[in-house]
């Protein structure tokens, strides 16, 4: 397995320009931490009902409370890390809203989530590859195969066939 | 790819179930059928000849059964000629084929509440998804919208079945059904399923649409298959065959006649199944196949519902 | 079963694994033409090449039975979670089950026997010596879930796909030989997804096309694929999970050893639309065949000389074959005339 060619997997997400949904009821903003600015001016340009809310490091109940009484007619937009977003969407699937029902901002942040598929743990903050996994120590390699489910990229070993060759680092964006 | 292989089946019981209505309760002719899943249809094959129709109808019996299915097949005046077989030729005792169940409407099985809007013998797949709803607990609505003189075939069983959980508008009885009214306030996680004429479908489509309904949340399937339009000429690029396409025949239809099979499996647009390589002419697509972009090339057709906008088309087979 | 199953042989350390005359004969050797082209190729499951032939039933039990069954056990007992069900997979595990069950007792009545009356099965497995009494459908009656138990009994690879939102979701599956992926990574996602890293498949719509006529698929009527790559040594678990282990055997491919370390690995995959749940299953059934048995069959090895010859660049990286394909070209081109 290569790197040139597993990076541009069609499973990355693709973040486009979000905009209000005009025929929604209810819009609610929700902000992993501080509220960032394209988020901000969604909500101030929004003259629906609406409401706005930021967690610090939002603990799955604090999201699951902000989605009841979440009305059918409304729209969810969501900012942060990458896997902020899609943990929030998964909550919000299952809580009954459709995928038009939820809008991503682009993440804050080029830091990813690495899933090491040798011991399964997630390592969080990665900005380069090869990165040493949290758990077992392998110095993996970063790929852009991305699961919704873990919000994570897969990784794999990157010496694991002549352990001389470590692959240079680089940047991942 | 391969062509779908078809059972062989008797009609062990046939019942007028509206005035323009008549239940078909099928049996295999050896073996035994499989179970199929809510929402699933079978497309009939009848006839010979120049009088050979196929039809896709929704199977309306409890899908956990697999003694018997059970269509129904509603008259139509403008019909190709499939129903009106049916209504007129099909005898008790006598074989027809079908194709194994496929599924093209089930049920989101992620819904918190299911809302089904039938119109008149649309009824058909929700017959199949009430006895699976009632079995997992799901929350569930009916409203069945009918005119007594034509359908509304078995509107006094479900009312009798499901209670308030069904809703009967008999239009011949000026009780319509006020969309807006059902449609609002729903709770989060409401899916909304509508057999019926395109009529209804584009209504239930254009309220959601009003109250700020997701998309994602309605589901449609027409039960209307190929529309009649221009007689034209289709052309086999590879045998260099000619074939007239008669008005009220479809693309597909004109190439069975000529025993040339194509894989197949809705006729009507949706499955993909039949798609065909355009050569030459322009197209009027009518599928819910293929994209945009591939219905801007020109390049490709489904032949079971869409036709030529000139006088001639060139296919590619 | 016109091979009778032999004795354990093992798919690491000393990789004992063989291939008998009538299974090198019977291999499902995967090209049509001369040159390699990525397609879809789907054709219906039905028998081809007769008795005897791997396509001769709905699932092929050969000679390796206890070995591939033995191997499962190993890669479960170390890593539980290469079998994954999501909740609302139950159904359509237990239709799986009905599916192989029954074609298994059909198929080979001399070593597996099924007795229904109602939902009360009685199962009979007397190639691993299991006899069980359950209930169709009650979990608490099989001593394991329904995939997990009938997944230790049959050869291969398994992924089931929910159908829903215009999409296919590989929402369970047993996955202990898989050709260098990760079910526990890939779990969840749709078949889009799952796809996302096979190069050259975006641009020519193909996975889009297979999605689509897998989403139309109807009760009854399986179709099958074959897939291939190359793997060294006769090694099954192939996982990306454990590439950190086989990953260095591709470094010991020398010129001398190519024929006998390089195995063709085949994947038949089955699908099948599952009647009540409208899951589509995926069996992913691993054959290997060393290049050396492999030329025992000269037509054979005049063709996966010019397929090999001819692959693109891109899918010899994708497949992992860069340190070994000119190795292996270079050996089988003593078998093409052409040369």
């Amino acid at each position: 397995m290569q790197a040139e060619h597993v990076n541009g997997a069609t499973s990355k997400p693709v973040y486009t320009p979000v905009e209000l949904n005009p025929k929604s009821s209810f819009h609610l903003f929700i902000a992993e931490q501080d509220v960032p600015v394209d988020l901000q001016s969604l909500y101030n340009g929004c003259t629906a009902d609406k409401a706005v809310a930021a967690y610090a490091c939002a603990s799955d109940s604090q999201l699951l409370e902000s989605l009841q009484n979440f009305p059918l007619t409304g729209t969810l937009y969501l900012a942060g890390t990458e896997p902020f977003l899609w943990r929030v969407t998964s909550h919000a699937r299952d809580a009954g809203l459709c995928s038009d029902q939820v809008r991503l901002l682009a993440p804050i942040s080029r830091e990813r989530h690495l899933f090491c598929c040798h011991c399964h743990t997630i390592t969080e903050e990665v900005t380069y590859s090869p990165y040493a996994c949290s758990g077992c120590g392998a110095m993996l390699e970063v790929t852009d195969h991305f699961s919704r489910l873990h919000g994570a990229y897969f990784s794999f070993q990157a010496n694991a066939e002549d352990s001389a060759d470590m692959p240079e680092k680089r940047e991942v964006n | 790819m391969s062509t779908i292989d078809q059972i062989v089946v008797e009609v062990v019981a046939i019942e007028q179930v509206a005035p323009m209505i008549k239940e078909f309760t099928l049996q295999p002719a050896e073996g035994q059928f499989t179970p199929f899943s809510a929402g699933a249809h079978v497309v009939v094959e009848m006839g010979e000849g120049e009088q050979r129709y196929r039809n896709a109808y929704s199977l309306m019996s409890d899908p956990n059964d697999n003694r018997q299915y059970q269509i129904a097949v509603r008259l139509q005046e403008e019909s190709r000629g499939g129903s009106i077989y049916m209504h007129e030729q099909v005898a008790v005792g006598d074989q027809l084929k079908i194709s194994p169940p496929a599924n093209l409407f089930a049920p989101e099985w992620r819904a918190k509440k299911h809302i089904l809007f039938a119109g008149g013998v649309g009824i058909t797949p929700f017959l199949s998804y009430v006895p699976v709803m009632q079995q997992r607990g799901a929350e569930f609505e009916l409203h069945y919208m009918y005119r007594s003189q034509q359908t509304g075939a078995y509107s006094a069983e479900l009312t009798e079945q499901l209670g308030d959980r069904c809703c009967c508008y008999d239009a011949d009885q000026s009780s319509r059904c006020d969309i807006a009214v059902v449609m609002a306030d729903q709770p989060l996680g409401t899916h909304f399923y509508i057999c019926g004429p395109e009529s209804l479908i584009e209504a239930v489509q254009a309220t959601a649409d009003e109250l700020g309904i997701p998309a994602g949340a309605i589901h449609w399937e027409e039960f209307a298959g190929a529309k009649p339009g221009q007689p034209f000429t289709v052309e086999l690029s590879r045998s260099g065959v000619e074939l007239a396409v008669a008005a009220n025949k479809s693309v597909l239809e004109t190439l069975e006649a000529a025993d040339i099979d194509i894989p197949n499996l809705c006729r009507a647009g949706v499955c993909g199944q039949c798609v065909c390589d355009v050569s030459e002419g322009e197209i009027e697509h009518r599928d819910a196949y293929l994209s945009d972009a591939e219905k801007q090339s020109g390049q490709r057709m489904m032949p079971c519902v869409s036709r030529a906008a000139g006088e001639r088309l060139v296919l590619d087979i | 079963m016109r091979v009778a199953p032999k004795e354990i042989q093992s798919f690491r350390d000393d990789f004992t694994y063989t291939n008998s005359a009538s299974a090198i004969e019977r291999f499902p050797f995967p090209f049509p033409e001369d040159e390699y082209r990525y397609s879809v190729n789907i054709e219906a499951h039905q028998p081809k090449g007769g008795e005897g032939s791997a396509f001769e039933h709905y699932i092929d039990v050969d000679e390796h039975y206890l070995s591939e069954m033995a191997e499962r056990e190993l890669v479960l007992k170390d890593m539980p979670n290469r079998c994954l069900v999501m909740p609302h997979m139950d159904l359509a595990c237990w239709e799986m089950l009905e599916r192989y069950m029954v074609s298994l007792a059909e198929d080979y009545p001399e070593h597996f026997k099924l007795t229904r009356d109602g939902d009360n099965w009685h199962w009979e497995n007397k190639l691993l010596n299991i006899d069980d009494h359950f209930t169709f459908g009650d979990g608490a009656t099989l001593p394991r879930p329904p995939l997990d138990y009938i997944g230790r009994q049959v050869q291969g690879d398994f992924a089931l796909m929910d159908q829903r939102e215009g999409n296919l979701f590989m929402d369970a599956g047993m996955v202990t030989c898989p050709a260098d992926w990760s079910l526990a990574f890939d779990a969840g996602m749709s078949f889009d997804e799952w796809h996302g890293p096979v190069p050259m498949v975006k641009s020519e719509g193909i996975i889009e096309r297979a999605r689509k006529y897998l989403m139309a698929l109807p009760v009854g009527q399986p179709v099958r694929r074959l897939n291939w790559t190359l793997t060294v040594n006769a090694r099954m678990d192939t996982s990306t999970e454990k590439y950190n282990e086989w990953g260095h055997e591709r470094t010991t491919i020398t010129p001398e050893n190519v024929s006998e370390k390089v195995y063709l690995r085949v994947e038949v995959q089955v699908l099948d639309r599952m009647p009540r749940s409208n899951a589509v299953t995926i069996s992913i059934r691993t054959y290997l065949l060393s290049l050396e048995d492999l030329v025992t069959n000269k037509a054979w090895a005049v063709r996966m000389h010019r397929a090999l010859k001819t692959l693109p660049e891109a899918l010899i990286d994708y497949k992992g074959l860069t340190r070994f394909h000119g190795m292996a070209v270079d050996y089988l081109s003593q078998f093409d005339p052409a040369n």
